[in-house]
């Protein structure tokens, strides 16, 4: 509990606010409350002040507050609190959630002896207005109060009646209009997509689509690494089609190119300007045939960077199937993406490829009635997480052959119908995005990306992104100029492609 | 392109991509590596090469337009009907085109590519077709990925460029050419009708028919003519302007409206409607 409420406040200059703000965001969505009576007062103090100020106070806030009141023992509290461990993101959530499994295992053992009571002697309940006596009133009230305990701990509701739940809403709406950060999802690291579609938010399921060689594990492990590199957010990922070593190697590769080692990079003479960061090839990792520079690189640096506990990554679970087991349904998954949540909490679910999971329903033959079937459970995973809590899924998917050759024709434009076997994959699906990378686009490292469908949003236009082969790191561009060239640069450039010749050209490529 | 004692391009160092700061300013949004642009200086005129060829196949060879800035360049968002030799029109779209930039989703299709897209669409349906062309157009709907259906070649680009007086006669060609800009305007996509001085759009043309006359009653266009002794706009949003020039080599300009006397456009009533005969499946030339 202490440690649980010294991550609520800034007490050290080195302290992550936004680390905080998001513990904070974690505890306000539940209705958890603090058994000892001052640590209660100070709970309510930070909610009053993030509620005012949008962040979460600091511990010198806090006990100034408390002595101005003249409650020194609560500012005492607070004071002798700061000597708690801080503990930040997932086991923040998974220490919120044994806490408050504890309390409902108090609860369930309450609510039984009072069954008990009714049953046998017949007690006015807490909380009741009625007398209730016998076993039929015994069963209605453990019924009664069964739906407070199978709430999941992120408080989310499993049913309402929306005209009563104007208050609950209200709290949504104005929790939400504070902190900004409340309604956006896992953020992909590409902007025009990010800015459109604000992230893959819990109980969605997107399904990213492409052709064999377009891009589908590599955005998605891009979209992992982003998250736990850049947002501190951890990832549970299966991985039914790379196995977890190439899944760590091309991971490792990707953080060759973080703008962090610029420096170093420039001292081991691996990059040359400080504006074009370069990488180490994932090839050359996978063979071992690093150079003396760059092995230095990769192993003292990347590498124990990446291990350091002080950067407050996010973890990154890989998952393969099991190589026992020949089959591997959305059940299966469910069981162990759950076993792991209660041990540490993760942001999101990445499946990578979903026609490699297969369907429950062994009856089903074909092959379009297993992928539909596949589809529909795992909504519901996205829906029904962890008892309701809900997570974001995504959801890798094989484009057919016909619409890889339809799309060729449209400039790598596709349409829905090029999903291979599976009609439930446009309806299940909240968000379909899909990748094209062919031909020049291929040469030139660039990446198409395309939005077929948004169940709440107005799609996002096929834009490209950059590609950086070598680590195979994907990062925003933009194609148009707009902002970045003056009238005399722009016209230099116009007029030279005006005089440039075919031949010229021959010579560019 | 200027030179680094290296030999690479100055801006970039050969890198071929500039960071620049992001654009969006969403709170809470990390752009991981930050944002590029392709380097102006090294990479434009290749990009804006091939965006040119994919648009119009060979444009780039085109030689440049000499005579200052195109009226084209004001229409792009725009629908338009315009009147120009392949040569004058070719220039005067290079020209747009390198000023667009390297993304600008532009697609020029002859009437006779238009109607080639139909007859695949009709041939996968197992509709039998007699056309002169037939044999080419049997194979390429059969066996090409140039052509899959009618709106695979109409719907994406932003602007669609139709070019006018390449397929010779045939029956459908208007319902295709009817059913191309009704579609385009469905999807409010800017489409470019593009005629010949010496094929005018009119009703003698293969492509006429009174039902494009009354869809082009209400469409709203610009017209412009590019004649040797310079470029004449006709009107702008439907609103047709005095010609103050005078003189120029083009002699008869249709137009549907009733605007007749304005400038020197001339007036070509649209032909009487004739009783609508059924349609039938066999095309029969």
């Amino acid at each position: 509990m202490r440690a649980l409420l010294r991550s609520l406040f800034t007490s050290d200059p080195s302290d992550s606010v936004d680390n905080l703000n998001r513990n904070y965001s974690a505890i306000s969505k539940t209705d958890f409350e603090f058994a000892h009576a001052e640590h209660q007062e100070i709970w309510e103090f930070i909610k009053e002040f993030f509620t005012a100020h949008g962040h979460v106070p600091s511990l010198s806030t806090i006990t100034a507050h408390f002595k101005r009141q003249k409650k020194s023992s609560v500012s005492d509290q607070a004071e002798m609190i700061r000597t708690q461990p801080l503990i930040l993101r997932g086991d923040f959530v998974a220490r919120l959630n044994r806490k408050i499994e504890d309390k409902k295992k108090q609860k369930v053992n309450a609510v039984l002896k009072t069954a008990n009571d009714i049953a046998v002697n017949g007690v006015t309940p807490e909380g009741e207005e009625r007398f209730m006596i016998g076993p039929q009133d015994a069963v209605r009230y453990v019924i009664d109060q069964a739906h407070e305990i199978l709430t999941p701990a992120g408080s989310v509701k499993l049913s309402g009646e929306v005209h009563g739940d104007v208050d609950d809403y209200l709290k949504e709406y104005h929790d939400r209009k504070q902190d900004e950060m409340l309604g956006l999802g896992q953020f992909t690291g590409i902007e025009q997509m990010d800015v459109i579609l604000r992230g893959a938010k819990k109980k969605e399921l997107w399904t990213h689509a492409a052709f064999t060689g377009h891009l589908k594990s590599t955005f998605s492990l891009n979209w992992s690494y982003t998250q736990s590199v850049f947002y501190g957010q951890d990832v549970c990922y299966f991985s039914l089609e790379m196995p977890y070593d190439q899944c760590r190697r091309n991971y490792y590769a990707l953080h060759t190119l973080h703008d962090k080692f610029t420096e170093i990079r420039m001292d081991l003479g691996l990059q040359e300007m400080a504006n074009h960061p370069t990488c180490v090839s994932y090839g050359k990792i996978r063979d071992s045939e690093l150079n003396s520079a760059e092995e230095e690189f990769f192993l003292n640096y990347v590498l124990e960077d990446l291990r350091n506990p002080d950067n407050n990554y996010g973890k990154v679970h890989f998952e393969v199937s099991d190589p026992d087991s020949s089959e591997f349904t959305v059940a299966d998954l469910k069981a162990r993406a759950e076993m792991i949540y209660s041990r540490q909490p993760f942001s999101m679910i990445i499946i990578d490829h979903a026609l490699l999971i297969s369907s429950r329903n062994k009856k089903l033959s074909v092959r379009t009635d297993q992928a539909n079937e596949v589809m529909r459970d795992l909504k519901r995973l996205a829906m029904g997480f962890y008892r309701g809590a809900g997570i974001p899924v995504i959801a890798l998917f094989q484009m057919n052959r016909q619409g890889y050759k339809k799309a060729l024709e449209r400039n790598g434009i596709y349409d829905l119908t090029a999903l291979s076997y599976s009609n439930e994959v446009e309806r299940s699906s909240d968000i379909i995005t899909a990748t094209w990378c062919e031909g020049v686009m291929k040469q030139e490292g660039r990446v198409l990306f395309q939005n077929l469908k948004t169940r709440d949003l107005e799609p996002f236009r096929p834009f490209l992104a950059r590609i950086e082969w070598p680590c195979k790191r994907l990062l925003t561009c933009y194609d148009d100029y707009e902002g970045f060239m003056d009238d005399e640069r722009r016209e230099r450039i116009i007029r030279d492609a005006e005089e440039a010749t075919i031949e010229d050209l021959n010579l560019l490529s | 392109m200027a030179k680094n004692d290296k030999g690479t391009c100055e801006a970039c160092g050969g890198y071929k991509y500039i960071r620049v700061e992001p654009r969006s300013k969403i709170p809470g949004l990390i752009i991981p590596g930050g944002a590029f642009v392709p380097c102006p200086d090294c990479t434009y005129t290749e990009r804006v090469y091939r965006n040119i060829e994919k648009g119009w196949k060979n444009l780039f060879k085109s030689p440049k337009l000499e005579t200052g800035p195109s009226p084209l360049m004001d229409c792009v968002e725009k629908n338009l009907w315009v009147t120009a030799t392949v040569r004058d029109f070719r220039m005067h779209l290079k020209h747009v085109a390198i000023r667009k930039g390297p993304s600008w989703d532009f697609k020029v299709a002859s009437d006779k590519t238009l109607m080639t897209a139909d007859f695949a669409n009709m041939s996968v349906r197992g509709i039998e077709i007699l056309d002169p062309d037939f044999e080419e157009l049997e194979r390429m709907a059969s066996t090409s990925l140039q052509v899959m259906t009618l709106s695979d070649l109409i719907e994406p680009p932003e602007l669609l460029i139709i070019q006018l007086g390449v397929k010779g006669r045939n029956r459908h060609l208007p319902e295709v050419l009817l059913e191309t800009l009704s579609q385009r305007e469905h999807l409010s996509k800017k489409t470019w009708l593009w005629d010949q001085p010496h094929r005018l759009f009119s009703e003698d043309h293969h492509g006429f028919s009174e039902e494009i006359a009354a869809f082009m009653e209400t469409w709203e266009h610009d017209r412009i003519k590019i004649g040797t002794s310079g470029v004449r706009v006709l009107s702008q949003n439907g609103v047709f302007e005095m010609d103050t020039d005078g003189d120029d080599d083009i002699e008869a300009v249709f137009t549907l409206s009733n605007l007749s006397g304005m400038g020197s456009a001339k007036e070509v009533k649209a032909p009487e409607k004739k009783p609508k005969k059924p349609r039938k499946k066999k095309e029969r030339n």
